[in-house]
């Protein structure tokens, strides 16, 4: 046992002597992108091939277990209800679109094994989905190596998006562009002086935490209290008695379901009367059914409203109507992003260039187009995230409403 | 020749399973190495199993592997080989440390206590940001390389840890049969026996725990050089539970239980899959109906089997 | 805020309690722990929720259904898994309640897959002692609490059942000699446990919202809770429970809210250490 045990430390450090002199690893990582050389498109060329019919795959990678369930189920109803629609117009060129859906159970493990089973055993000519920045993190090196392109729809890290990923989009507004929003919202029009804090310690917290304390100290301001919390914590009282012992006027909640509607009530159980504001992550119905009063005058920025316009009006009737009878809830803020991805920007894309990857991905990045619920051209920007302007909501009579 | 039959047929599968890569498709290979990474960690627990002792802590030691090696290669361009040595000095602390005061503390208590231990290591994990960026992960790990062959395509890693998992279930089974692994027996079954007989009881769990340590942390260092991306949620106390349970399911004593429990178990819940949201029901069906059925787990089955065999040609001869 | 937190760590302390109670009856019984417990209380804490809105009762008709229930919820687990493991090793024992627990998570998660709020059924209140909160429910989980663990301990101690059930746990064989029909002792045991679980999840569903995922951190730290106070002792429970949860804001509000279960494992894992079977526990000597 110890001879071997030598024998094999031995060999592990000869190794190592050897390698230790060589420049490693590092290469490695710059070396994924040119993997994926564009192949020879073969939508180009003369003459007129017989039509087409075999199914276009889209990729849909979602949670649809764990404790991002709600927003899987948001993700699946946009990808279902887009895909119907563009079926029952006639396809894509004459093809029919398929949607391959698989589950990543909120784990970043799992997503990785998900988004393989995607690629290798589905052979998906796009993927679009992915919820949380854990899981579409640990996704993102195999899309990458893969050469497929993804559109993030649910996952806000601003690292999603870095300049290093080819392959890789994202439609919803990053954690450091929605705070920025949220603070000057805050201060400037909302007027509050004293903001406290209170994060999910996870990577949606932390790095809106961090957004929105780097905007605030921009400004010259600095948070009254910042405390943190973990994701399956269940009670709040520590945390909330220093926050009311510091006397907000706000309080900024970085959090999700189901831990920001329990930080709301517990909140007013100790008789905190501040008003709540947060990011993309209280935009969900949830927020409301759980948070019941305790969430009355929450503003929040978030990327859809039915209100905004007319469009998004249609839109969200039209996701009830479908959805509105079945077992699970109708999410339209959660839905909006796959369905507008799916029919807006790849529906014309693939119309234009086919199903070959390379041609796909510069398609979609240099695509300019209307998006349900904005006003104007939207575009992709050079860091691959879609530029938008953020919404503005409020919870008030029970729902979500414009701000004023 | 009739002795030799068991061998080559052992020597025909290893010899097979090398020509994996060739047929199988990316999803599955990519299911093989990583049940090929963590079998490596659900051994170790055999080991530690077989002293005795149970681990709950076996996701830590393996986040703790996953984590120096990755921090050292991106932070400081140390290169994986280096560093899977700085993971084994570290594991080896670690284990002791843990170890340590746990010499006293056995069955449910034990259980609690490491629990307790990879909680907080996990937490460590979490919110220390300057040290392992918390909740943002680490990512863009590069992989092992071998004068200047990087270990990058599927296949090249598939030939990496098998030859990894090869060594260490052989380290397994010399350890089990070696005077140290008699010494885990009798502690096992003893402890106050042993110590009259002599046994350096200390030494003996200590010695289990570092050893089973070191092989979580270069199951975890295999882990992120092959994934990329780690994130403290990789390693939480649930896939503790998941490492115990399949060394339990496969029966501690024996490798190659483990090793079909690993597969079995993994495959489960991926195999599963069409039958859409009900698969983790059949997965924790498997879990109940394997120990009402094999509470001795798969190695259990495999003596039960082999002593059948065994009295029948006694039978024959008799 | 001193007063707040303690008063605050109380009442999580007795939820807690209630959870833990379970294990320890368990274990005084069985010499087994079952690790799905928190997923049981789960399961109970949807039955109260199906239960109270669908049939619209008031708190004490809905707790009065879902102890028939939860007995019957337990009855049918041991027919079904538990028969079959009285005799087993204790890992055994151990990964079958795990894979019950995974069972039971994913097929509430295929009937309530969100969280779902519960109907204010033990009022909206909230109290104020002194300069301090406390929230309605709160008062019914310490209530019952303290109600359940005075009735199984006079069971217990007073009872010729509960006499038997304290011999099948001492030495079964010699229980059985003295003809105690050990098989439904057990069986017993294990119903009355999935009870309070689930009672348990009543009472804390309009707390902390129900969830399928809710079993898990609550099943770790009753199960804390029980080894603290020392699972040998039914009184534990609540000890241990009062115990825990206080620690846990106090280091929150004192140290940092995000390491405070730092301080907790840490605290638990030191008594592991130099009196493993708890503050109220009873060592037991090792027989050679």
């Amino acid at each position: 046992m110890k001879r071997t045990a030598t024998i094999f430390l031995t060999v592990i450090m000869t190794i190592a002597l050897l390698t230790a002199c060589q420049p490693s690893g590092q290469s490695a990582a710059s070396s994924q992108s040119s993997t994926a050389a564009p192949a020879s498109s073969d939508a180009a060329g003369g003459g007129t091939p017989p039509a087409d019919t075999t199914p276009i795959k889209i990729g849909v990678i979602a949670p649809l277990s764990g404790a991002g369930t709600s927003y899987g189920i948001g993700i699946k109803q946009g990808a279902e209800m887009a895909i119907d629609e563009i079926n029952a117009e006639g396809g894509i060129n004459g093809r029919p679109v398929e949607m391959k859906i698989v589950d990543d159970a909120t784990n970043p493990a799992e997503s990785v094994t998900a988004i393989q089973r995607l690629i290798d055993h589905e052979e998906v000519d796009i993927i679009v989905g992915g919820w949380g920045s854990s899981q579409v993190l640990a996704a993102i090196p195999v899309s990458e190596k893969s050469g497929v392109p993804y559109i993030v729809v649910g996952a806000t890290n601003a690292a999603i998006t870095t300049t290093d990923n080819y392959w890789t989009f994202a439609v919803i507004k990053s954690d450091d562009l929605q705070a920025e929003s949220l603070a000057s919202a805050a201060i400037n029009d909302m007027k509050f002086e004293r903001i406290a804090i209170i994060y999910d310690t996870n990577d949606y917290g932390t790095g809106n935490k961090n957004s929105f304390l780097g905007v605030l100290q921009e400004m010259g301001k600095e948070p009254v209290i910042i405390e943190s919390y973990k994701s399956d914590d269940k009670e709040f009282t520590a945390q909330l008695s220093k926050i009311k012992a510091a006397e907000p006027d706000a309080i900024a909640v970085f959090g999700t379901i189901p831990g920001a509607p329990a930080i709301m009530i517990q909140a007013r159980n100790l008789g905190i009367e501040a008003r709540f504001i947060g990011t993309g992550g209280l935009a969900n119905d949830q927020l409301i059914d759980l948070g019941g009063e305790a969430a009355e005058g929450t503003v929040l920025t978030t990327y859809f409203h039915e209100d905004t316009n007319a469009s998004a009006a249609a839109f969200a009737k039209a996701l009830n109507d479908k959805f509105g009878s079945g077992s699970d809830p109708v999410r339209p803020i959660l839905s909006a992003w796959e369905y507008r991805t799916i029919k807006q920007i790849l529906k014309p894309v693939l119309e234009q260039v086919g199903t070959d990857k390379e041609a796909l991905r510069s398609a979609v990045k240099d695509w300019r187009g209307e998006i349900i619920g904005f006003d104007g051209e939207l575009y992709f920007n050079d860091r691959y995230q879609l530029e938008q302007p953020s919404v503005l909501i409020e919870v008030k009579d029970g729902k979500f409403v414009l701000y004023q | 020749m009739k002795n030799y039959i068991p061998k080559i047929v052992l020597a025909a599968v290893l010899l097979g399973a090398l020509s994996i890569p060739s047929f199988t498709p990316k999803y599955i290979l990519h299911l093989v190495i990583y049940i090929m990474i963590i079998s490596i960690a659900v051994m170790g627990l055999g080991i530690l199993g077989v002293s005795g002792q149970i681990s709950n802590a076996q996701g830590a030691f393996y986040g703790i592997g996953a984590y120096t090696s990755a921090l050292l290669s991106v932070r400081m361009g140390v290169s994986f080989w280096a560093s899977l040595l700085i993971v084994i000095l570290f594991a080896c602390v670690v284990g002791f440390v843990v170890g340590l005061p746990t010499i006293k503390v056995s069955g449910l208590y034990l259980i609690m206590t490491t629990l307790g231990v990879n909680e907080i290591i996990y937490l460590i994990m979490m919110n220390n940001i300057t040290l392992t960026n918390g909740p943002q992960g680490v990512s863009r790990i590069p992989g092992p390389s071998l004068f200047g062959f990087t270990f990058k395509s599927m296949p090249s890693y598939f030939y990496l840890c098998y030859a990894f998992l090869l060594f260490f279930a052989l380290l397994s089974i010399r350890i089990y049969r070696s005077r140290l692994g008699n010494y885990f027996i009798a502690v096992k079954n003893s402890e106050i026996a042993s110590n009259m007989n002599g046994v350096n009881v200390v030494k003996t769990k200590l010695t289990a725990f570092m050893i089973s340590a070191v092989y979580g942390g270069v199951a975890g260092a295999l882990y992120s050089g092959y994934i990329g991306y780690i994130h403290p949620d990789n390693f939480k106390t649930d896939v503790s539970v998941l490492f115990l349970t399949m060394s339990i399911f496969g029966g501690q004593r024996s490798v190659v239980g483990m090793l079909c429990a690993t597969t079995i178990l993994t495959i489960a819940t991926e195999y599963f899959r069409f039958i859409g949201e009900y698969r983790l029901i059949a997965y924790g069906l498997v879990l109940i109906l394997g120990m009402i059925y094999m509470p001795e787990g798969i190695g259990g089955k495999f003596v039960q089997l082999k002593n059948l065999v065994k009295a029948g040609k006694q039978h024959d001869k008799g | 805020m001193l007063f707040q937190l303690i008063l605050q760590g109380i009442a999580t302390g007795f939820v807690y309690a209630l959870v833990a109670l379970g294990y320890t009856f368990v274990f005084r019984c069985l010499n087994q722990v079952i690790y799905a417990q928190g997923h049981i209380f789960m399961v109970g804490s949807f039955m109260g929720y199906a239960a109270s809105t669908k049939l619209g009762l008031d708190a004490v008709s809905t707790l009065l259904l879902m102890l028939l229930a939860g007995v019957a919820f337990g009855f049918l687990l041991d027919r079904v898994i538990f028969r079959k493991l009285y005799d087993v090793a204790t890992m055994t024992f151990v990964i079958a309640a795990i894979g019950l627990g995974i069972i039971l998570q994913n097929a509430v998660r295929i009937l309530y897959p969100e969280p779902v709020k519960y109907p204010p059924i033990f009022g909206t209140r909230v109290f104020r002692i002194f300069n301090a909160q406390i929230a309605e429910p709160y008062l019914w989980v310490i209530a019952i609490s303290l109600l359940l663990i005075a009735a199984l301990y006079c069971f217990l101690t007073f009872t010729r059942y509960g006499q038997a059930m304290r011999a099948v746990a001492s030495d079964r064989t010699i229980a059985a000699a003295m003809g105690i029909n050990v098989k439904v002792y057990i069986s017993a045991t294990i119903s009355l446990s999935a009870a309070i679980a689930v009672i348990g999840g009543v009472l804390i569903g309009p707390l902390y919202f129900a969830s399928f995922d809710m079993g898990g951190m609550i099943g770790l730290k009753a199960f804390s809770a029980a080894v603290l106070g020392g699972i040998t002792n039914i009184s534990g429970a609540a000890i241990g429970g009062v115990v825990l949860g206080i620690l846990e804001n106090l280091s929150a509000g004192y140290i940092s809210s995000a390491y405070k279960d730092v301080v907790s494992l840490g605290v638990l894992i030191l008594m592991l250490l130099f009196r493993p079977h708890g503050i109220l526990g009873k060592a037991k000597p090792t027989k050679v």
